[in-house]
């Protein structure tokens, strides 16, 4: 190579040379050392190269805070729309929840983008075979209009109660805990409604978001695990296990409410500034009361009170003294009864206790 | 003078990204994200500087993960992400907008960044000049050479790259190059005298 012959534009073009103005090292110090050494002439040539290198303006362009994040959102909401207009290939059992559903998106469509346009052809092709379809199996239970009826599944007090929703959802649901749902899920949307606490595997369909309406906030998921715990008195909590889940408040659509949690990440709802805080969790702790453990961490006695009573289903009344107000108990208890559980409270949060049928007295 | 630019690796690549890639293909969402969370940012300062429309820019980059999802299945193999993401921004912009726009410069800089050296003394009483200079250099330059060496230095894509986003032969990317360089150098010249004689 000869660097003699070089002019400005050669040396900026030059890679080596690029590597030595902007990364210099030892090495290329000393090769373009010499190199000037012999060839003074091309100092002015070999200096305007370096100006321009070092001295160009490039112009930058950075996210304003959420920008970047809202952006992802449309494009989340987009391809998960396709899928869920692929999924409508499918020509559906029940023509009349099709319909709906196609006339659903198609209204949603409008305000969309125009790459949707071209699976009009195949929806029309769909809805003409649904048509023909219906027309072939009219029976007496398509034409009895379904009315939706909203049920509820409740864990009483003091136990959990395993279930699966008709979509082969997996639901644990907590002591005291309930869950309501019309049980068949034939809408374009899985909804359900929980109030305490409650466990989720869903069942994975694109087509058909699952959502949890639990106290403010409503979780949006496709198939993925999470665990909700929704107490009244509490902010509501939700922990995601595995997969993804939309988490948004459900007074408003702003999009500071919303967020989306990865693995081992937590919303929590913040009432006082009516907004979403995102933190990592435990899964231990979160899950344990699937196991039968009672996990309390760092609780007070308001929250320590509430959570026996909802897992052992009994009553506990507080004649404690004021001075003894202030608790900030955490323990783990696998499998205890509730006698066991207080012995070891009692211990170490100092007072006595008497358990009568389903009463509980602590006292100093 | 040499044609290959012998750097491959690029600033900015990530060494897991084909196994992203791979994970896209096979319906992962979140490798979609990652390739978002990685890139997006860095094609918006390419699409501003190219179209110098936020909204526009946001408008592309949403198009292209769109489509990059909506078409999965269907990919080859891509050994460079990012220039496959600028190309593809570039072409759905332009397929959007008029032509004309590529070619229509830009007045005003909006927000400008230089790349970090070490400097001496002299050098630095100069480069506030040295910089004005040049930011107007860039301002005049016609919009193909500009984005050429923008890839090149700013973006250290390799000339193959270049050619390949912009959709011009490696021939063409270094001719093109070099025009810039020429206008670049020779704006610092006239400039330096007209601040030599204003400060005599």
């Amino acid at each position: 190579m000869d660097y003699s012959k070089y002019k400005t534009e050669d040396f900026v073009l030059d890679p080596e040379f690029r590597k030595w103005v902007k990364d210099p090292n030892k090495q290329h110090n000393l090769f373009w050392k010499a190199f000037l050494e012999q060839h003074p002439e091309k100092l002015g040539e070999v200096n305007d190269a370096r100006k321009i290198l070092l001295n160009t303006p490039w112009e930058l362009a950075q996210f304003k805070e959420g920008e970047m994040e809202n952006l992802w959102e449309t494009i989340d909401n987009l391809t998960e729309k396709m899928e869920t207009l692929k999924a409508l290939e499918i020509v559906p059992i029940n023509s009349e929840s099709f319909l709906h559903r196609t006339a659903k998106n198609d209204s949603k469509q409008n305000t969309g983008k125009h790459q949707f346009s071209n699976i009009a052809a195949i929806l029309i092709l769909a809805i003409a075979s649904s048509y023909i379809l219906a027309f072939f199996t009219i029976d007496k239970n398509d034409k009895d209009p379904i009315i939706p009826i909203l049920k509820t599944t409740a864990a009483p007090l003091g136990s959990k109660l395993h279930f699966m929703l008709p979509d082969g959802t997996k639901v644990i649901l907590n002591a005291g805990s309930d869950l309501q749902y019309y049980p068949n899920f034939t809408d374009s949307i899985r909804e359900v409604y929980l109030s305490g606490e409650g466990y989720f595997e869903v069942q994975k369909d694109t087509a058909r978001p699952f959502i949890v309406h639990s106290g403010d906030l409503a979780t949006t998921a496709l198939g993925t695990s999470f665990n909700i715990a929704a107490y009244k008195e509490y902010p509501t909590e939700v922990a995601l296990l595995s997969g993804s889940v939309k988490v948004m408040l459900e007074n408003e659509g702003k999009n500071e409410n919303k967020t989306i949690l990865t693995p081992g990440k937590l919303a929590k709802y913040d009432p006082i500034n009516n907004k979403l805080i995102t933190s990592s969790f435990s899964p231990e702790k979160v899950t344990a009361w699937q196991n039968g453990t009672l996990v309390l961490d760092r609780a007070n006695k308001q929250e320590a009170i509430d959570r026996l009573e909802r897992w052992y289903g009994v009553k506990i009344q507080d004649h404690l003294k004021k001075n003894q107000q202030k608790w900030s108990y955490s323990g783990s208890f696998n499998n205890q009864s509730l006698r066991n559980v207080l012995v070891v409270m009692s211990y170490s949060l100092k007072f006595d206790f008497s358990i009568k049928k389903d009463t509980v007295h602590i006292f100093n | 003078m040499t044609m290959n630019n012998g750097s491959k690796k690029n600033d900015g690549e990530f060494p897991d990204k084909n196994t992203k890639w791979e994970s896209i293909k096979n319906n992962d969402k979140k490798a979609l994200l990652w390739v978002y969370e990685n890139y997006a940012e860095q094609m918006l300062g390419y699409g501003m500087s190219l179209f110098g429309d936020r909204e526009v820019v946001k408008d592309g980059i949403q198009e292209v993960f769109v489509s990059l999802w909506k078409y999965r299945h269907q990919f080859q193999g891509i050994d460079n992400i990012k220039a496959y993401l600028f190309k593809t921004l570039r072409t759905k912009i332009l397929k959007g907008q008029q032509k004309s726009l590529l070619r229509k410069p830009k007045l005003f800089f909006t927000e400008t960044t230089f790349v970090d050296h070490e400097t001496t003394i002299i050098e630095k009483e100069h480069q506030e000049l040295l910089r004005a200079k040049l930011k107007k250099g860039m301002e005049v330059l016609p919009p193909r050479e500009k984005e050429v060496i923008r890839n090149l230095f700013f973006e250290n894509l390799s000339y193959e790259d270049t050619s390949y986003i912009m959709e011009i032969n490696v021939r063409s990317v270094y001719t093109l190059a070099w025009k810039a360089i020429s206008r670049l150098k020779k704006h610092l010249h006239i400039l330096l005298i007209i601040y030599c004689l204003l400060h005599l």
